[in-house]
C-alpha cells in the first residue's frame, strides 16, 4: 500500500478537456517556480508592499442605496423622485430624557436649549428644519374670536420661573407637539435634526459614520449625566452603528488567527508549517483587501466577512500543501524536492477545488442587489488570489524551509497508530452501515424539508434589524416608539401629478379616497399627506369646527389651507405628493400585504392626471428586497447547484459521482434552510449568500474524498479499504479544513451587528454539516449507487 | 344682464353635458348598426365600420373608464371599513334604542347595545357627513359636505341620496331666478330687489364652482317637516320628508351670509316623548351662527329674527336644559337664555376650549348634562353652575353627545367613546 501524495498520472481519471490548459500551465508554472525562485519571491514582496499600501487605506463604506435592489421598480420610482423626498425620513432625532421628574424644569429646559445650539452647528444639519420646542419655527396657534393667535412655544418672556414654565407647559399642550417634539408622558423632549445627503455649499456627500461620530461627541457624551439621558435614533445613526460595529470585527479576527495558529501546530507539529501556511493566508487578505481599494470597492459590513473566508480558505488549502511536503519529507525528499512534488500533487485538484469556490461566489451576481454583488466581487477576487499566494507562494517559501524533523517523526507514529481511529467510519463504506446511513440522511432530510416550511422572507425583529434587538440603538428606537405617536416602520406611496397639479381638489380627493381605503388593510397602523394638512388648516380657518375637516371643493379655500405646507409633504413644483403610511411592523406578510392593496388600488385608479407610485421609506425597500430576494432565492440555488453540478460532472464524468458529492450538500442547504426556520432567521441580505458560500466551499470536500478514494478504487481497493485510505491521508485534512473554516466565522456569532451573527452561525453550520456529509453521506452513497463495480471489484480481488 | 345670460347658457351647457355625452355614445354606437343593416349598396364602407366597431368599443371603453376614474365623492357608496369606528364622527343620535352615527367619508354606524359595538352600514356617498338626525325610530336623516341629504326609513340600515349639490346649486339658482323675475319674494318683505339680485349672483357663481356647499345641521320636527342648515348661510325647509326642498335663505337676517351651525326646537317641547301635531306648530325655532349671531323664528322657519347676541365669537352648538336654552361657543363661551334667546346670561367655566355638543338627561330622580368639545373637553354636572371636567386622559377633540341608558356616548376627531356613570362617579372621587 503507497501512502505517498497522489502524483499527476494518479489523478489523470479525473482531468479531462476542462483540464488540459490546467495541467500545461502547471508544468510551465512549476518550472519557473522553482527554478527562479528569488525573482519569483522578489515579485510576491513588492506586490505585498504595494497592495499593503494599499490596504491601508481601504475605508468602510455603507451606501444606503447599495443596500437595496436598485432594478426593482420600487427603488426605480424613489431615485426618480429622490431629490423631491429628501428630507423625508432621513433625519436625527436626539431624545433628551430627565430620568427624575418631567420636562418642565429650568435645569432641563437649559440643558435641551444648549443642546438645540449644539445640533445646530454640527455640519451636516438642515439648520432651517431643524426642530424642538427651542426653536423659533415651532409654534403654537389658537383661534380666537379675531381669528389666529399664535407665538414660539417658548416665549420670548421665558426666564426659567415657575410662571414661565407653567406658560411654557400650556404653550407646548396648544402647540400639538405632544407625541412628536414633547413625549406622550411629557419626561423627554425631542430634537428632530434633518440631514442633507449632499452639502449644498460643497456638494460633498454626508460622511455618516463622521456626522455620527459627531452626534455622540458633541451631544451624547457632553450632556449624559446623572439627571439626563440622551436618546439618538435615525438612518444616519444605524449606518454609524453598523460602521463602528464592523470594525469591532477585527478583535475577532485576532482572536481567529490565534486560534488556527495552535490548531495548525498540534495538528503538524511543525512551527514553520504553522507559520507559513498562516503567513501565506495573510498575505492573501492583504492582496485581496489591496485589490479591492485598487478597484475602487470599500468594505461594507457585508463583504467584511469576506477577508474571514479568504484567511480560512487558504489556511485549508495551505494544510493541503503542508500535509503533503510533510509526507514527502517523511519518505526522504529534501525540503526543495517535496515542495516540488507537493505542488505538482496539489496543484490540479487545488485549482479545482478554488475554481468551484469561485464559481459557486459569482453565483451570486444574479442577486441584483449591489452589497451582496460587491460580496461575490471580493470573495472572487479572493479565491483568485488564494492561487496565487497559498499554491504558489507557500511551496516556495516551504522549499526553504521545510518542515522540522520533529513534525516528520510525528507524521511517522501518526501514520501507524492513527489508522484505528478513523477505522470505524468504515462501517459506512459497506452496504449495512451505507443503508443505515442514507435512511438516517432520508430522514434528515424530510424533517429538513418540514422545518423549512416554516421559513420567512425578509426581517422578523422589531427596530432596526440590522443590529441586534437589546443593541443601544434598538433600545432607544424603542423608547420613542413607547412614549412618542409615531411608528418608525414607513412606507410611502408617492402620488404624481403634472406640475402645479398636486393641489387640485380631483388630486386631494383621489389621495384621501387612498388613505380612506388603506384604513382596511390590516397591519397599517394609520397614513399621513397632504389631505390631512388640508383637512386641518380647514378646519382651523373656521375656528377649529370639526365640521369642516374635510378638503373643500372650493380650490381658493384649499389655496388658503395650503398656504404654508410643513417640508416634506409636496415637492417645489407641486407635482408629487408622498403618502405617508405608517405600519405595525415590517414583517414580510405586512409588507406584501400592503404593497399589494397599494397595487391594486393603484391599477384601478391611476390616470393620465395622477399616479400612485411606490414606493419609499424604510419599508417600501424592504418591500423592495423581500420581492427581490424571494425570487432570487430559488434563482441562486438553481445557478449555484447547477454549476457546482456540471464542473462535477466535468471532472469524473459521472451521473452517480455527482450525486454522491452534490446530495451531503443539498441535505446540508435544506438543514441549513430548516435552522434558520427554528431561529427565526429571516431570508434576507445578509443570509441569501449564506446558501452559495457554504455550497461552493462545500463542494471541495467532496471533490477531494472523491478524487482520493476513485484513485484508490481504480488501483482495485475494495471500497471500504479505499475509504480507510482516503480517511487517513485526505479525510484528516478535510476534517481539518472543517474545523478551520468554523472558527473563522464562528466568532461572529459575537458581533454587535445582527446580520453578521446571523451570517456566522449559519456558515459555521454548513461548514460542519458538509464536512460530516462529505465524510459520511459520501461514502454511504458511493457503496449503495457504485454496489455492482464494488462487487466486481471485491471478486476482481479474489479472483 | 349680459353677464347673466352668459351664465344661463352655461347652466344649461352644464345640466346638459352628461346628456350630450350620452347621446354622442349613442350616435357612435348605432351608426355602424345602421350602415351594417343597410349594408348592401355600401360593402365597402361597412367593413371599414366593421373594423371601426373596434375602435368604438375601444373609445366607449376608454370612455367608462374616464368616468369611473373620475367618480366624485357625491357619487361615491361609502367604503365599508373594518376601522370605521375609529376615524373623524361628527354626530350621533338616537333612533329609538339604536344609536346611529355619521361622518367621514360617508361613513353612518349603528349600534343596538347602547354604544358597545358598532356596525357599519353603507350610503350612496363618500362625503363627510355632519349631522344626523331621526323625528321617531325608523325615519332618519344625515346630512354633510358637497350639499348632500341622505334619508333612511327603517331606522338606519339602508340610506338613499335625497339632495346633493348639484341639485342644491340648481335648486338655489331656480328660486332666486323666479323670485327675482318676479320682482321681490312676497314672504321675506324686507329683501330689496337688490339682495336678492346678490342671491342670484351667488347662486350662479355656486354653479359655476360646483357642489362646494356644507351642510353643518339637518333638523326634523316629524316625519315630513325639516330644516338643514349650512355655510354661508344656507337654509333649506322640506314639507315632504326631504323629497322636495324651499330655499330660505333669504329669508334669514344675515346679509355677510355668516355660516349657519346649530339649530334648536322650543326648550319646553324637546324633552318630552311625543309631540303632537298641534303642538309643534307652535314651536320656536333657534339659530346658533358664525360671528355670535342667533336667529329666532316663531313660524316654523318662515321669518326669522336677529336675537341680541351677548357674544361675537361663533356659536356651534344649541341646546336645552332645565327650562333655558343654551349656546355653546368659542373658547369657553357658554350662555344661557331663559326668555327663549331675548336675553342672555354668560355661565362660568373652568375651561375655556370651544365647545360643539351637549347632550341632557333627565328622571324622576335626578337631571345631568355634559358638553363637549375642542381639546378633549367634557364638562358633567347637575347644575350649570356646578360643572365637573371629566380628564378622559386624551386631549382629542369631542363633535357630539348622547345620553344612553348607563352613561353618555360621544363621537369625535378619533371616533366613538363610551362614559358610562360608574366611570365619571370614580372620576370624581
Amino acid at each position: 500500500m503507497s501512502s505517498s501524495s497522489p502524483t499527476p498520472e494518479k489523478t489523470s481519471g479525473l482531468t479531462s478537456a476542462l483540464l488540459g490548459p490546467i495541467k500545461l500551465s502547471e508544468q510551465i508554472i512549476e518550472r519557473v517556480l522553482f527554478h527562479k525562485r528569488l525573482p519569483v519571491l522578489l515579485i510576491f514582496v513588492l506586490m505585498t508592499l504595494w497592495l499593503g499600501f494599499q490596504a491601508v487605506q481601504i475605508r468602510p463604506d455603507a451606501s444606503f442605496v447599495k443596500m437595496i435592489p436598485t432594478s426593482h421598480p420600487y427603488v426605480e420610482n424613489y431615485l426618480k423622485y429622490r431629490d423631491d423626498l429628501s428630507g423625508l425620513g432621513n433625519s436625527l432625532r436626539v431624545v433628551v430624557e430627565a430620568k427624575e421628574g418631567d420636562i418642565f424644569t429650568a435645569k432641563f429646559q437649559d440643558t435641551l436649549k444648549q443642546v438645540t445650539d449644539e445640533a445646530f452647528f454640527i455640519p451636516g444639519v438642515d439648520r432651517s428644519a431643524l426642530k424642538s420646542i427651542w426653536t423659533p419655527n415651532v409654534r403654537w396657534t389658537e383661534v380666537t374670536e379675531e381669528g389666529f393667535e399664535g407665538g414660539p412655544v417658548i416665549s420670548p418672556e421665558y426666564d426659567g420661573s415657575a410662571a414661565s414654565l407653567n406658560q411654557l407647559r400650556t404653550n407646548v399642550l396648544r402647540s400639538g407637539q405632544v407625541g412628536i417634539l414633547v413625549a406622550n408622558d411629557f419626561k423627554s423632549a425631542i430634537i428632530q435634526m434633518p440631514l442633507f445627503d449632499k452639502d449644498p455649499s460643497t456638494g460633498e456627500k454626508l460622511n455618516y459614520q463622521a456626522f455620527s461620530g459627531k452626534v455622540e461627541e458633541l451631544i451624547r457624551q457632553k450632556y449624559e449625566n446623572e439627571d439626563i439621558r440622551i436618546r439618538i435614533t435615525g438612518f444616519a445613526k444605524i449606518i454609524g452603528d453598523l460602521i463602528d460595529g464592523a470594525k469591532s470585527v477585527a478583535l475577532f479576527f485576532a482572536i481567529a488567527i490565534g486560534i488556527t495558529l495552535v490548531l495548525l501546530y498540534l495538528y503538524s507539529g511543525s512551527v514553520t508549517g504553522t507559520l507559513i501556511p498562516i503567513g501565506c493566508s495573510l498575505v492573501a487578505v492583504v492582496w485581496q483587501m489591496g485589490l479591492l481599494k485598487t478597484l475602487g470597492y470599500g468594505l461594507d459590513p457585508y463583504s467584511m466577512l469576506v477577508p474571514f473566508l479568504v484567511f480560512a480558505i487558504g489556511v485549508s488549502h495551505g494544510v493541503q500543501v503542508v500535509n503533503t511536503i510533510r509526507l514527502e519529507q517523511s519518505e526522504g525528499a529534501d525540503p526543495w524536492l517535496a515542495a516540488r512534488r507537493a505542488f505538482r500533487a496539489i496543484y490540479i485538484p487545488g485549482l479545482t477545488a478554488l475554481l468551484s469556490d469561485g464559481l459557486g461566489f459569482v453565483t451570486l451576481m444574479v442577486i441584483d442587489i449591489q452589497v451582496i454583488q460587491d460580496l461575490a466581487v471580493a470573495a472572487s477576487v479572493g479565491v483568485a488570489v488564494i492561487v496565487l499566494t497559498n499554491l504558489l507562494l507557500l511551496p516556495l517559501l516551504m522549499s526553504y524551509v521545510g518542515v522540522g524533523d520533529k513534525a516528520i517523526a510525528k507524521m511517522h507514529a501518526s501514520q501507524n497508530k492513527a489508522s484505528s481511529r478513523w477505522e470505524v467510519l468504515t462501517v459506512f463504506a459497506k452496504p449495512r452501515g451505507a443503508a443505515i446511513a442514507v435512511a438516517f440522511a432520508l430522514l434528515a432530510l424530510a424533517a429538513g424539508l418540514y422545518g423549512s416550511q416554516n421559513l420567512k422572507i425578509g426581517d422578523l425583529d422589531k427596530g432596526a434589524p440590522e443590529l441586534r434587538a437589546d443593541s443601544r440603538y434598538n433600545l432607544d428606537n424603542a423608547f420613542v416608539t413607547d412614549h412618542y405617536s409615531t411608528s418608525s416602520d414607513i412606507f410611502v406611496v408617492m402620488a404624481t401629478t403634472a406640475r402645479d397639479k398636486c393641489t387640485s381638489f380631483a388630486t386631494l380627493s383621489m389621495v384621501d379616497n387612498l388613505q380612506q381605503f388603506l384604513t382596511n388593510v390590516p397591519g397599517i397602523q394609520n397614513s399621513v399627506s397632504l389631505v390631512d394638512v388640508s383637512k386641518r388648516v380647514t378646519s382651523g380657518l373656521n375656528e377649529g369646527n370639526l365640521k369642516w375637516r374635510s378638503v373643500s371643493r372650493n380650490q381658493y379655500v384649499i389655496n388658503a389651507s395650503l398656504a404654508y405646507v410643513p417640508s416634506g409633504f409636496m415637492n417645489g413644483s407641486c407635482s408629487l405628493l408622498p403618502v405617508i403610511i405608517f405600519l405595525d411592523d415590517h414583517k414580510a406578510e405586512t409588507l406584501e400585504r400592503v404593497s399589494t392593496a397599494i397595487a391594486s388600488f393603484a391599477a384601478e385608479h391611476n390616470s393620465e392626471e395622477l399616479k400612485f407610485e411606490m414606493a419609499a421609506g424604510n419599508s417600501g425597500f424592504e418591500a423592495a428586497t423581500n420581492d427581490v430576494i424571494g425570487t432570487a432565492q430559488y434563482e441562486m440555488l438553481a445557478w449555484v447547484y447547477g454549476v457546482v453540478s456540471i464542473l462535477c460532472l466535468l471532472t469524473f464524468r459521472s451521473i452517480k459521482t455527482v450525486i454522491c458529492i452534490i446530495a451531503p450538500l443539498a441535505l446540508t442547504s435544506v438543514l441549513c434552510q430548516a435552522l434558520m426556520a427554528y431561529l427565526g432567521i429571516g431570508v434576507k441580505v445578509a443570509t441569501l449568500p449564506v446558501i452559495a458560500l457554504g455550497v461552493g466551499i462545500g463542494v471541495d470536500y467532496g471533490i477531494y474524498i472523491y478524487s482520493r478514494l476513485s484513485t484508490y478504487l481504480l488501483e482495485g481497493k475494495p471500497l471500504p479499504e479505499a475509504y480507510l485510505a482516503t480517511l487517513k491521508t485526505t479525510g484528516s485534512s478535510v476534517a481539518f479544513t472543517g474545523l478551520t473554516l468554523a472558527i473563522g466565522v464562528v466568532l461572529w456569532l459575537f458581533s454587535p451587528i445582527k446580520f453578521q451573527a446571523d451570517m456566522g452561525v449559519l456558515l459555521t453550520f454548513m461548514f460542519l454539516w458538509n464536512m460530516l456529509g462529505a465524510l459520511i453521506l459520501l461514502p454511504a452513497l458511493a457503496c449503495l449507487l457504485h454496489k455492482r463495480e464494488v462487487v466486481q471489484a471485491e471478486e476482481n480481488l479474489h479472483v | 344682464m349680459n353677464k347673466r345670460c352668459y351664465q344661463q347658457v352655461k347652466n344649461v351647457a352644464y345640466r346638459g353635458r352628461k346628456n350630450i355625452t350620452q347621446s354622442v355614445m349613442l350616435v357612435f354606437l348605432l351608426i355602424p348598426q345602421i350602415m351594417i343593416r343597410n349594408g348592401g349598396f355600401m360593402l365597402s364602407f361597412t367593413k371599414v365600420l366593421q373594423r371601426a366597431r373596434w375602435f368604438v368599443c375601444c373609445l366607449l371603453l376608454a370612455m367608462t373608464a374616464w368616468v369611473s376614474a373620475a367618480a366624485d365623492r357625491i357619487d361615491t357608496p361609502s367604503l365599508l371599513s373594518s376601522r370605521a369606528s375609529e376615524g373623524l364622527l361628527l354626530d350621533i343620535a338616537k333612533a329609538g334604542d339604536r344609536l346611529v352615527v355619521v361622518g367621514d367619508h360617508g361613513r353612518v354606524l349603528v349600534s343596538d347595545d347602547q354604544g358597545e359595538d358598532w356596525k357599519q352600514v353603507q350610503t350612496p356617498v363618500s362625503v363627510l357627513l355632519t349631522s344626523v338626525y331621526f323625528s321617531d325610530d325608523q325615519h332618519g336623516w344625515a346630512a354633510g359636505h358637497d350639499g348632500v341629504v341622505i334619508h333612511t326609513a327603517d331606522g338606519g340600515d339602508t340610506w338613499i341620496k335625497q339632495l346633493d349639490g348639484r341639485q342644491l346649486n340648481q335648486l338655489q339658482l331656480d328660486t332666486y331666478q323666479a323670485l327675482f323675475d318676479a320682482g321681490g319674494d312676497p314672504k321675506a318683505a324686507d329683501l330689496s330687489l337688490e339682495d336678492l339680485e346678490l342671491f342670484l349672483d351667488d347662486a350662479m357663481v355656486a354653479v359655476e364652482e360646483g357642489p362646494t356647499q356644507p351642510i353643518l345641521d339637518i333638523y326634523f320636527v316629524n316625519n315630513q317637516k325639516g330644516f338643514v342648515l349650512g355655510a354661508y348661510g344656507l337654509l333649506l325647509k322640506t314639507e315632504d320628508g326631504g323629497s322636495s326642498w324651499a330655499v330660505l335663505s333669504h329669508h334669514v337676517p344675515n346679509p355677510d351670509r355668516f355660516h349657519l351651525n346649530a339649530l334648536l326646537a322650543d326648550t319646553k317641547l324637546v324633552n318630552q316623548q311625543s309631540i303632537n301635531q298641534q303642538m309643534t306648530d307652535q314651536q320656536t325655532l333657534i339659530i346658533a351662527a358664525e360671528a355670535g349671531l342667533l336667529f329666532r323664528s316663531d313660524d316654523q322657519g318662515e321669518s326669522w329674527v336677529a336675537l341680541d347676541s351677548p357674544y361675537e365669537g361663533s356659536f356651534f352648538g344649541l341646546s336645552a336644559y332645565q327650562d333655558q336654552v343654551l349656546a355653546l361657543g368659542l373658547r369657553g363661551h357658554l350662555f344661557a337664555s331663559q326668555d327663549q334667546g331675548d336675553s342672555w346670561q354668560q355661565v362660568a367655566l373652568i375651561r375655556s376650549a370651544s365647545m360643539s355638543g351637549a347632550a341632557t338627561y333627565m328622571d324622576e330622580k335626578k337631571e345631568e348634562i355634559m358638553l363637549v368639545g375642542q381639546g378633549g373637553l367634557v364638562l358633567h354636572g347637575r347644575s350649570l353652575d356646578q360643572l365637573n371636567v371629566f380628564d378622559a386622559q386624551d386631549r382629542r377633540a369631542w363633535s357630539s353627545v348622547v345620553r344612553v341608558k348607563d352613561g353618555w356616548v360621544l363621537v369625535g376627531e378619533k371616533g366613538i367613546k363610551r362614559i358610562t356613570d360608574k366611570a365619571l362617579e370614580a372620576s370624581y372621587e
